[in-house]
C-alpha cells in the first residue's frame, strides 16, 4: 500500500508520539489520583493522538479498496482479537496500581500490545464507517458524524466535566453507572450506534450463501463482541480512561451494528434464492441488451441469443428457428448440436408451431412427456421434461421461434413466461435491425455504383459543343434516376457536316441506359459511312430489331447540317416534332416515321420520310425529347407543346447558350417541389452567316 | 405511386381490355399480366380500350410491342378503341397508327374482327 502524508499525520505520527511519551516517562503509564491534571493532558493527548490515527486510515486508500467482504471478515476478526488481548492483558496484572511505580517488561510488552490494539480498534471503526457508508444516502453522513461527535463529547466531559478526576471503575458508561446526566453523550452515543446501525446496506449485495455464511460469522462473533464489554475496564482502563473508554464504546457499538446485521441478514434469508435468481436474470437481460446494440451480423447474433435466452430462464436446451418465405429453418442451438435438435419427431414440432402460433404469449409445457400432443418427444433421444417457446415477433410480422428445454419436468416456474417474452421480444428487435443494416448496407452499395454509373454515363455524352463555322450551339440533359435513356450526339464528320442525333430508348434504368451507350457507339462508327439521315436510321433499326428486346425501342431525330451550303436534312423516327424558328414563327417539322425497333426495314422504308430545309441567317432549330413536354408541375399538369411553342417564340433572336439556359430555369421553376420522372433533353442550333 | 386499373370483359370470341389511369413503368407489369392471361387461354382477339387511360409512357407502349407478333402469329390481333386527343398523340407521334388500327368507337374495333 502506498504511504502518503495522510498516513503519515495521521497514523504514524501519533503513534510515534503514543510512544514517545511512554517511554520518556513511565511514570505516566501509572495513574495517580494527586496527578489529576498531568493525567487530564495525558489523557487529552491521547484523544488528539486516536481522532488523528482514525483519520489518517479514514483516507487510506488501502482500506477503501478492500471489498467490503474484506471489511466484514476484517472488522469482526478484529473485534476477536481485541477481546483476546483484552482479556489476556486483564489476566496479566499491573505490578502495584496505586503506589509502587515499578515497571517490569512485561508492562512494556503489554503496553506496546495495547498500542497496536489501539490502531486495530481504529481500523475496525474505519471499515465499520465505510460499510455503513454503502449506498449512501442524505443522511448517512450526518448519522456517522453524530455518532464521533458524541463520542467525543462522552471524552471530554469524562476529563473535564466533573469536579472531581475520575476515578476508573466507576466511569464507564453504561454498565457500570446508570445515572443519567453523567452519562449523557454516552446514551446520545448509543441512540446514534442503533440509527447507523440500520444501514446495513450491504446485506443486499450478498447471494444466498454468502448471506448464509455471514449469518453464521456473526451469530459467533455476536458473544465475542459482548465478552469484550466486559473486558474494557481493567488492565487498559488502568493505564489510560480514554483508550479504555474506546475500546468500551467500540466493542458496544460493534454489538449493536453486528446485532442489527444479523436481524437484517435473517429477515433476508428467506428471499434470498428469489432475488439471486432474479438478479441473474436482470443480468442476462442486460448482456443481451447491449449485445443487441452492438451485433449486426446475423449469425453472431443468434448464437448469443440462444446462450444467453439459457442461461435467463436456466433451461438445458434452447434453439431457434427463423422464418424464411413460409418455411422455418432452424438456425442456432445451444447446449446441444444442432443437429440433435433436427432429430426431434416431425410430429412434436410442429405441434410446437401450432402451440406457439395459436397462443397469445409464450407457450409452456411442464409435462412434456405426459401431455398427448407432445408424447412423441419420447421417441427423441434425449430426456425433455419441460418446454417453453414463444413466437418471436416484429409489428405483427413473424420472424421465428424461440424454444428451451429442460430435462426434468415441472423445470419451468409461470413466473418465466413474461421473461422469456421479453427476451424474445428483444431478440425479434435486434434481428430485424440485423435485416435492416444488411439491407442499408446493399442499398448504399447500390446507390454508389448507380452513382458511378451516372458519372460514366455523363462522360459520353459530348462534352463540349462542336467548333462549327456559321453556326452555334447549345445542348441540356438530365436523366430521372441516376441512370436513364436518353442521349444526344454532335458528330463533326468534316469541316462542313455536322450530325445532330437525339434519342430516347423506351423504359428507364440500367437496360436503358446500357441500350443508349450502345446505340452511340453504332451511330459514331455509320456516320461517316452514310450520306442520308434515312439509311443511316434504316441501318440503327436493324441493329435494334435484332438486338433489343420486342418491348424495347427508340426513338429518334436524325438531322444532318451542311453549315457552309445552310442546308439540313431530317428524319424523324417516332420522335417528337422538329421546331424551326425564323422571323418570330414556328415551323414544326413532323414528318412520318416510326420509332426504331419495331417494325421491320422494309415496312420502315416505305413509312419513313426524309425532309430538307434550307436555312437563312438567324433561323433557330430545336430538338427535345418528351420529358420536357411531359414534365408535371405540383399540380399534375404537363408542360405541353403549346407552352413550349410560346417559350421558343419569346426566345427568338436570342443565342442558342442563352435559349438553354432560359428554358432550363422555367422548366426548373415549372417543376418545383416536384421529382423527375423522365429524362429531359433538349438541343439547339442556330445559323449566325 | 401511379394510379392505374385493368378490366376485362370477353364477349363471344372477342375479349376487351378496359385500361384506367396511368400506364407507365410501374404499373406495365399489371396490363401485361392481362395481356398473357388471354394469350394463354388462346383468346388472342383482342380490343384495347383506351377512354379513361390518361397517361402512357414508353414502357406502356412497349407492352403492347411486346405481345403483338405472337398474337397476330395466333392469327389474332390488339386493336385499339377509344383514346383521348393526347394518348392518341403519343401514338400518331411514335408511328402507332401504321402498326395498330385504331378506333374511335369501342363497336367498330369488335365488329371488326366479325367481318375478317
Amino acid at each position: 500500500m502506498k504511504i502518503n502524508k495522510y498516513h503519515l499525520f495521521g497514523v504514524f505520527l501519533p503513534l510515534i508520539m503514543f510512544i514517545l511519551i511512554a517511554l520518556t516517562d513511565l511514570n505516566f503509564l501509572k495513574f495517580e489520583l494527586f496527578l489529576a491534571d498531568i493525567a487530564r493532558f495525558r489523557e487529552s493527548v491521547f484523544v488528539v493522538i486516536l481522532i488523528l490515527i482514525i483519520w489518517g486510515l479514514s483516507r487510506s486508500r488501502w482500506i477503501r479498496n478492500r471489498t467490503f467482504i474484506q471489511k466484514l471478515v476484517f472488522s469482526g476478526l478484529s473485534i476477536v482479537m481485541l477481546t483476546a488481548i483484552l482479556t489476556l492483558a486483564n489476566r496479566v496484572s499491573f505490578s502495584g496500581l496505586s503506589g509502587n511505580v515499578k515497571i517490569s517488561e512485561k508492562d512494556i510488552v503489554l503496553f506496546a500490545v495495547l498500542v497496536g490494539a489501539a490502531f486495530l480498534g481504529c481500523m475496525t471503526l474505519i471499515m465499520l464507517k465505510q460499510l455503513i457508508f454503502i449506498n449512501q444516502g442524505k443522511k448517512t453522513e450526518i448519522n456517522f458524524r453524530l455518532l464521533l461527535i458524541f463520542l467525543f463529547l462522552h471524552f471530554v466531559y469524562i476529563l473535564f466535566g466533573r469536579d472531581s478526576y475520575p476515578s476508573v471503575s466507576s466511569d464507564f458508561g453504561l454498565f457500570f453507572d446508570l445515572s443519567f446526566m453523567k452519562n449523557i453523550f454516552f446514551y446520545l452515543f448509543i441512540i446514534m450506534a442503533f440509527i447507523n446501525g440500520f444501514r446495513c446496506k450491504w446485506i443486499h449485495y450478498l447471494n444466498k450463501k454468502q448471506k448464509v455464511g455471514f449469518f453464521v460469522f456473526f451469530a459467533l462473533i455476536y458473544p465475542a463482541a459482548q465478552y469484550m464489554t466486559t473486558q474494557t475496564p481493567g488492565s487498559v482502563a488502568e493505564m489510560s480512561t480514554i483508550v479504555g473508554q474506546f475500546f468500551h464504546s467500540l466493542s458496544i457499538f460493534y454489538l449493536i451494528y453486528s446485532g442489527m446485521a444479523l436481524l437484517g441478514i435473517l429477515l433476508l434469508l428467506p428471499s434470498a434464492g428469489i432475488l439471486d435468481r432474479r438478479l441473474n436474470e436482470i443480468r442476462s437481460l442486460q448482456t443481451l441488451s447491449s449485445t443487441i446494440g452492438s451485433v449486426f451480423e446475423k449469425g453472431e447474433l443468434i448464437g448469443k441469443s440462444v446462450e444467453l435466452s439459457r442461461k435467463v430462464v436456466n433451461a438445458d436446451f434452447t434453439w431457434i428457428e427463423l422464418k424464411n418465405n413460409s418455411t422455418y429453418k432452424l438456425e442456432g442451438a445451444h447446449g446441444i448440436s444442432v443437429n440433435e435438435i433436427e432429430k426431434i419427431p416431425e410430429s412434436v414440432r410442429k405441434q410446437i408451431y401450432k402451440l406457439v402460433k395459436d397462443e397469445k404469449g409464450p407457450v409452456l409445457i411442464n409435462n412434456l412427456p405426459k401431455k398427448r400432443e407432445t408424447r412423441d418427444f419420447r421417441r427423441w433421444r434425449h430426456k425433455a421434461g419441460s418446454l417453453l417457446a414463444t413466437m418471436m415477433r416484429f409489428k405483427n410480422k413473424e420472424l421465428g421461434i424461440l424454444c428451451a428445454i429442460k430435462k426434468e419436468m415441472f423445470g419451468f416456474t409461470e413466473d418465466s413466461r413474461p421473461l422469456f417474452q421479453s427476451f424474445a421480444d428483444q431478440v425479434s428487435v435486434a434481428l430485424e435491425n440485423s435485416n435492416l443494416f444488411q439491407t442499408t448496407i446493399e442499398q448504399k452499395v447500390y446507390r454508389e455504383e448507380l452513382q458511378m454509373a451516372h458519372d460514366a454515363q455523363m462522360r459520353i455524352l459530348p462534352r463540349q459543343m462542336p467548333e462549327v463555322e456559321g453556326v452555334e450551339l447549345g445542348a441540356y440533359c438530365m436523366t430521372a434516376n441516376e441512370i436513364g435513356g436518353d442521349f444526344y450526339d454532335l458528330i463533326k464528320v468534316d469541316d462542313d457536316r455536322l450530325d445532330i442525333v437525339i434519342g430516347d430508348v423506351s423504359g428507364k434504368g440500367a437496360s436503358a441506359a446500357f441500350y443508349m451507350a450502345e446505340l452511340k457507339g453504332v451511330i459514331q462508327a455509320l456516320a461517316p459511312h452514310f450520306s442520308s439521315p434515312k439509311k443511316i436510321l434504316m441501318e440503327i433499326n436493324g441493329f435494334a430489331k435484332n438486338h433489343f428486346e420486342p418491348d424495347t425501342f427508340v426513338t429518334m431525330v436524325y438531322a444532318i447540317l451542311y453549315p457552309l451550303k445552310r442546308k439540313v436534312h431530317i428524319v424523324r423516327a417516332g420522335h417528337p416534332p422538329v421546331a424551326l424558328i425564323r422571323d418570330d414563327r414556328i415551323e414544326w417539322i413532323e414528318t412520318d416515321g416510326i420509332g426504331l425497333g419495331l417494325v421491320s426495314n422494309k415496312f420502315l422504308n416505305s413509312s419513313l420520310r426524309q425532309k430538307m430545309i434550307q436555312l437563312k441567317k438567324n433561323d433557330t432549330v430545336f430538338f427535345y425529347t418528351d420529358g420536357l413536354i411531359e414534365a408535371r408541375n405540383s399540380e399534375g399538369d404537363e408542360f405541353g407543346e403549346s407552352k413550349l411553342e410560346k417559350v421558343l417564340i419569346d426566345l427568338y433572336g436570342e443565342n442558342p447558350k442563352s435559349i438553354i439556359k432560359k428554358i432550363t430555369a422555367r422548366l426548373s421553376r415549372y417543376t418545383r417541389g416536384v421529382s423527375r420522372h423522365d429524362d429531359v433533353t433538349f438541343l439547339t442550333f442556330k445559323v449566325i452567316k | 405511386m401511379s394510379q392505374f386499373h385493368v378490366k376485362r370483359k370477353d364477349v363471344n370470341n372477342v375479349s376487351i381490355v378496359y385500361l384506367k389511369g396511368y400506364l407507365d413503368a410501374h404499373t406495365a407489369p399489371e396490363f401485361e399480366k392481362t395481356l398473357q392471361e388471354l394469350v394463354d387461354e388462346n383468346r388472342v382477339k383482342i380490343v384495347v380500350n383506351l377512354s379513361e387511360l390518361s397517361y402512357i409512357s414508353s414502357a406502356g407502349l412497349g407492352v403492347f410491342m411486346g405481345f403483338i407478333e405472337d398474337i397476330r402469329n395466333k392469327k389474332g390481333d390488339i386493336k385499339i378503341a377509344e383514346p383521348s386527343e393526347k394518348v392518341f398523340r403519343v401514338f400518331d407521334l411514335l408511328g402507332f397508327t401504321v402498326l395498330y388500327e385504331i378506333f374511335h368507337k369501342e363497336e367498330e374495333a369488335v365488329s371488326k374482327y366479325s367481318k375478317s
